[in-house]
């Protein structure tokens, strides 16, 4: 098969409430794809069944034709995929330099890892920072860093989640660029709110709305879609 | 090399200190202050690197001293029970680490756990005075504790004891061979993902990390330090009694490394030595209650150096370098050194 990624029935559940309930979903090699939704759609429910922080309740995922339902994380990582979570992740008392070498070190060894790190560090501009400490950086530079940190592991598959949240109009922009060089080697996904970036950089979107794939299909469709504009574009207009 | 400066600067200043020290102290107590510093050093490095608090620190440090005795007096040479002292502390502490790391146990229920450990060796060991409480020739004694074992001697030689102002020399240069070989492991890529997963464990298992079970080996070699100086005190005591194992002990072990300074490997050294050196000191007046005393101290300490004493003095050391001389090279590449490397 040539999808990277596909969930067949994919259904979690916390306690009563069903966050995502039986979503298939396919994700083609080198494609990028924008996930979309009110808050609670189940968006980042979903994102966490792929990277194994959640173990799903039903269904099933595949990762590049291998079900890595129930998998651990780490074993997930490994097959090269590289996750940015909601919330920046970053460790705050290594430098940036550190954070991005460790990632470069588990998939490349020690060899070729301070190369990549130096070469991640040069295409996110932390060039001059590389040596202070993560936590004392602002909000817009640990992000860049996470984005160093999945950068520096040569991934094919990248997760994202919210990487635009929290950023400066000029850091969005700089972050679209960043995106794009990253789908050149890697397919994609983003889980994303701001309208802007998507519109930036997305080709296909997928709706979700209350733990279901509303709709999926080119962006301008998305966005002129009623049913979407009713269930979240026009909750924000 | 700033890190192999700074590594080489401490020792080079500790080894003059091991010289010096027998003119200002007697080798006896000395000796003991290293035991404990080197104990503390243990839990420094699982805790202040690794982010693991353990509260059964001293339930190792027992078990090394426990299995050396029962060890020598079966063999009455003293080189296997001492390599048995620091490997039984590290195969319980592998078994118990990858029990709770592999569990998913958090924070909270993993200081119960430890706590509880030491609390059953305690119970347990206690309990043993009976004559069916037999290891080879060894009886366990419960409270009235191991005694009559083969102290140190020189490996092969069981007549040739190290003793005294040897055993003294042998513990000094044990720590900083110990010392120097906990920099090197927290400088290598194994001691900065361990510092990692301390940070951000998350990030580091989605970077592709094994982290349940680099954790759990980061909790041997802690066991294996803390059992290597239980070793060294029951060569010192000449006994182990239950006691090694009590609640106390493990309380002091972290007591030290607050005062100390986590995060730093000479912080909980110095930290233990002090207040090691203090209670000692207060133990031989009747005036003050020295429970009462070293309290104080812990809550002075946590109140005004948050950070501990050694991260203290370098801050304060690098203020005074950057009021200084703003521009030396020298000190601003140790202004930008990390402070988890001192």
């Amino acid at each position: 098969m040539s999808s990277v990624v596909e969930t067949r029935g994919l259904t979690m559940q916390f306690g009563g409430v069903t966050a995502v309930d039986n979503v298939d979903f396919r994700l083609e090699r080198k494609e990028l794809r924008c996930l979309i939704g009110p808050n609670g759609a189940g968006k980042s429910t979903f994102f966490k069944c792929l990277t194994g922080q959640l173990k799903p309740s039903g269904g099933h995922v595949f990762i590049d034709g291998e079900d890595t339902t129930g998998w651990d994380p780490h074993w997930i990582a490994r097959l090269g995929i590289g996750v940015k979570t909601q919330v920046p992740s970053v460790m705050d008392g290594l430098s940036v330099r550190e954070n991005i070498w460790l990632s470069a070190y588990r998939t490349h060894g020690r060899q070729k890892a301070r190369r990549l790190a130096d070469d991640a560090l040069e295409r996110l501009g932390l060039g001059a920072i590389a040596k202070s400490q993560v936590g004392r950086l602002s909000h817009g530079e640990r992000q860049r860093v996470e984005l160093g940190i999945v950068m520096a592991g040569e991934p094919w598959l990248v997760l994202l989640d919210e990487p635009a949240a929290g950023m400066t109009a000029e850091e969005v922009g700089r972050m679209a660029e960043i995106v794009a060089e990253l789908n050149r080697e890697a397919a994609i996904i983003i889980v994303e709110h701001d309208m802007q970036f998507i519109r930036s950089i997305a080709r296909t979107v997928t709706v979700f709305s209350q733990g279901r794939i509303l709709i999926e299909d080119d962006v301008d469709t998305v966005m002129n879609d009623q049913a979407v504009r009713d269930v979240y574009l026009g909750k924000k207009a | 090399m700033g890190e192999f400066r700074h590594a080489a600067t401490v020792i080079a200043i500790a080894f003059v200190a091991m010289l010096i020290g027998p003119s200002l102290l007697d080798t006896y107590t000395l000796t003991v202050l290293i035991i404990y510093g080197l104990l503390a050093l243990s839990l420094g490095l699982i805790w202040g690197f690794g982010g693991i608090l353990c509260f059964g620190q001293a339930a190792f440090f027992g078990l090394g001293a426990y299995a050396y005795a029962i060890a020598a007096i079966n063999v009455g040479e003293s080189t296997v029970p001492f390599l048995l002292g620091i490997a039984v502390p590290a195969a319980f502490a592998f078994v118990l680490g990858a029990m709770m790391f592999y569990g998913r146990l958090s924070d909270v229920y993993l200081g119960v756990i430890t706590l509880v450990v030491t609390l059953i060796l305690f119970k347990f060991v206690n309990s043993t005075a009976g004559p069916e409480y037999v290891i080879g020739t060894a009886r366990l004694g419960g409270f009235n504790g191991v005694p009559g074992f083969q102290t140190l001697n020189v490996p092969g030689y069981p007549n040739w004891y190290i003793y005294d102002r040897s055993f003294y020399y042998f513990c000094a240069v044990t720590l900083l061979v110990v010392y120097a070989l906990m920099r090197w492991l927290i400088a290598s890529p194994f001691g900065r993902i361990a510092v990692a997963i301390r940070e951000n464990e998350q990030r580091v298992e989605l970077m592709g990390y094994d982290v349940r079970f680099r954790k759990t080996v980061l909790f041997a070699i802690g066991g294996a330090i803390a059992g290597l100086a239980g070793t060294l005190f029951a060569s010192w005591a000449e006994i182990v009694t239950p006691g090694l194992f009590s609640l106390a002990q493990s309380a002091e072990v972290i007591v030290w490394c607050i005062v100390g300074g986590l995060g730093t490997l000479t912080g909980p050294v110095i930290g233990a030595m002090i207040l090691a050196f203090l209670k000692f000191l207060l133990g031989q007046q009747g005036q003050f209650d020295s429970t009462l005393i070293l309290g104080l101290i812990l809550v002075l300490s946590v109140l005004f150096l948050p950070r501990g004493v050694v991260p203290s003095i370098d801050l304060l050391r690098k203020r005074a370098g950057l009021s200084g001389r703003r521009t030396a090279p020298g000190r601003r590449r140790r202004r930008a050194r990390s402070m988890a490397d001192v």
